[in-house]
């Protein structure tokens, strides 16, 4: 008796896990479209800190993150912020490869999303504001491409990841009995 | 080796051009100028000569990182300086540019493929006036003073004592509102609006301004006492120095000429002898150094 109990338990827990670790998934795919969707609202705010008030590179990257949604974003634009105002003789890409590096663990983006945020950093810094502000738009097109893309395909990973997540449980749950 | 200041300059370097400079032991006081040209070796004027680094050759890379530097990071920021052909960077030091210009409508649109950079580290001798101020000092207030000079020796240098001075006052000559038209930002050289230069707690800056406007601009909206410009050279600053005369400001001014002589034979110049306008002349040369005072003439 305490044996099938035991038994139900763990099958209990398992479920649970599974379910929760789904989600989890499930939770990253949607977290990684409100990313890029905060990414491109701080290009938003680079760009018109540039095109039309030609603030210096720390200052709009103060302005982007002191408005932007997402609080991971809004600490590496602000690290970014904070280390290009330092002004230590580095040059901005390498200050953006850092602040990324910093901070790409705890962003739910994709390794494509990455190197596309690596390669914008390519271009600050050193570029006239036309030229400066058409890197940005570069840059807004591809995110915009990304947030479009990762819409149309997100109810359907979220589903399939809980689902998976579901039936790897069931999985487990039958070897166990 | 005044580590801060030459940090100044060595911060805006890049990195191989830095290491180069900070290996030599270079003294702030005695360095004058850095000059970075594409494909050359670095350059230093160096306590009035000259140091040729063969061994660092400034790279198409080094010359983009040095502008990035020099713009901190924000070169789209400074296309209005691009235009005149410098930039002026924390601590009052100017950074001059050359490469191919991109003409529009007539007018100089920016420089694009900068190529040659030229560092003039800014200098103040806190003093070197003290005899010229009480010479162009009457009992109530400052004679309209000339200050003529051939270039490099000094003019700029001893009008920014001067106004920092006739700013700030001593124990003899209470201190004065100075308006200063700063149309190459040599005199007062503002980061952000902030002169680097100390010009006195008197003194207003117009910073980028041209000299005609600037002076009409101050006399309106500061009621300064003194008015300080540097250079004064076309006909139209020459009305303006007339302008502020006739409003009971005094004007302190310089210009390029060997002595009073060559002066007068310039054409804009040569009414305003002539009216008197300037009870004060200092002429400046470098018999003892840049700087010294050749003669002061009262008119």
């Amino acid at each position: 008796m305490i044996h099938i109990f035991l038994k139900i338990c763990g099958m209990a827990l398992v479920m649970a896990s599974a379910v929760l670790t789904g989600r989890q998934i499930a939770s990253g795919y949607r977290k990684r479209l409100l990313e890029l969707d905060a990414l491109r609202r701080c290009m938003m705010i680079l760009d018109n800190e540039i095109a039309y008030s030609s603030s210096a590179l720390d200052e709009c990257f103060e302005a982007a993150s002191a408005r932007c949604i997402d609080k991971e974003i809004s600490e590496m634009f602000a690290d970014m912020s904070r280390l290009v105002s330092q002004a230590h003789g580095e040059r901005a890409s390498d200050i953006w490869d850092r602040c990324v590096n910093s901070h790409e663990g705890s962003l739910h983006l994709t390794d494509t999303d990455i190197a596309e945020l690596y390669n914008f950093g390519k271009s600050l810094g050193y570029l006239n504001a036309q030229m400066q502000t058409d890197s940005i738009r570069l840059y807004m097109s591809v995110l915009e491409t990304q947030i479009s893309d990762a819409a149309a395909r997100v109810d359907n990973q979220c589903r399939a990841a809980k689902t998976l997540s579901i039936a790897c449980g069931a999985f487990v749950c039958i070897i166990l009995i | 080796m005044d580590n801060h200041r030459i940090s100044e300059i060595t911060k805006v370097l890049p990195q191989n051009v830095r290491s180069t400079i900070l290996r030599q032991q270079i003294s702030y006081d005695r360095l004058e100028e850095v000059h970075l040209r594409t494909g050359m070796p670095l350059i230093l004027r160096y306590d009035n000569s000259e140091i040729l680094m063969e061994q660092c050759i400034v790279t198409p890379e080094d010359m983009r990182e040095a502008l990035e530097l020099i713009s901190n990071h924000s070169l789209y920021a400074y296309e209005d300086d691009i235009r005149q052909g410098f930039i002026t960077i924390p601590g009052g030091h100017r950074v001059g540019l050359a490469g191919k210009i991109v003409m529009q409508d007539g007018k100089i649109k920016t420089i694009k493929h900068i190529t040659f950079l030229n560092i003039r580290v800014a200098h103040q001798i806190r003093g070197c006036a003290a005899s010229v101020y009480s010479f162009i000092h009457n009992s109530t207030h400052i004679e309209n003073t000339l200050i003529i000079s051939p270039p490099g020796c000094g003019k700029t240098t001893m009008l920014r004592d001067l106004i920092r001075q006739i700013s700030n006052g001593n124990s003899y000559y209470e201190g004065q509102t100075v308006g200063v038209v700063d149309e190459r930002s040599e005199i007062a050289a503002c980061y952000n609006g902030r002169p680097q230069n100390d010009l006195g707690i008197r003194t207003d800056v117009l910073d980028c301004c041209p000299k005609a406007e600037g002076m009409v601009m101050l006399v309106r909206s500061m009621s300064p006492r003194v008015i300080a410009v540097d250079e004064i050279a076309t006909p139209d600053d020459v009305e303006a120095v007339r302008y502020v005369m006739n409003c009971g400001c005094s004007i302190i001014a310089t210009a390029h000429a060997y002595n009073a002589d060559e002066l007068r034979q310039k054409a804009q110049f040569e009414q305003l002898l002539a009216m008197n306008v300037f009870k004060r002349i200092v002429t400046l040369g470098r018999s003892s150094g840049a700087g010294s005072i050749e003669e002061e003439v009262v008119l």
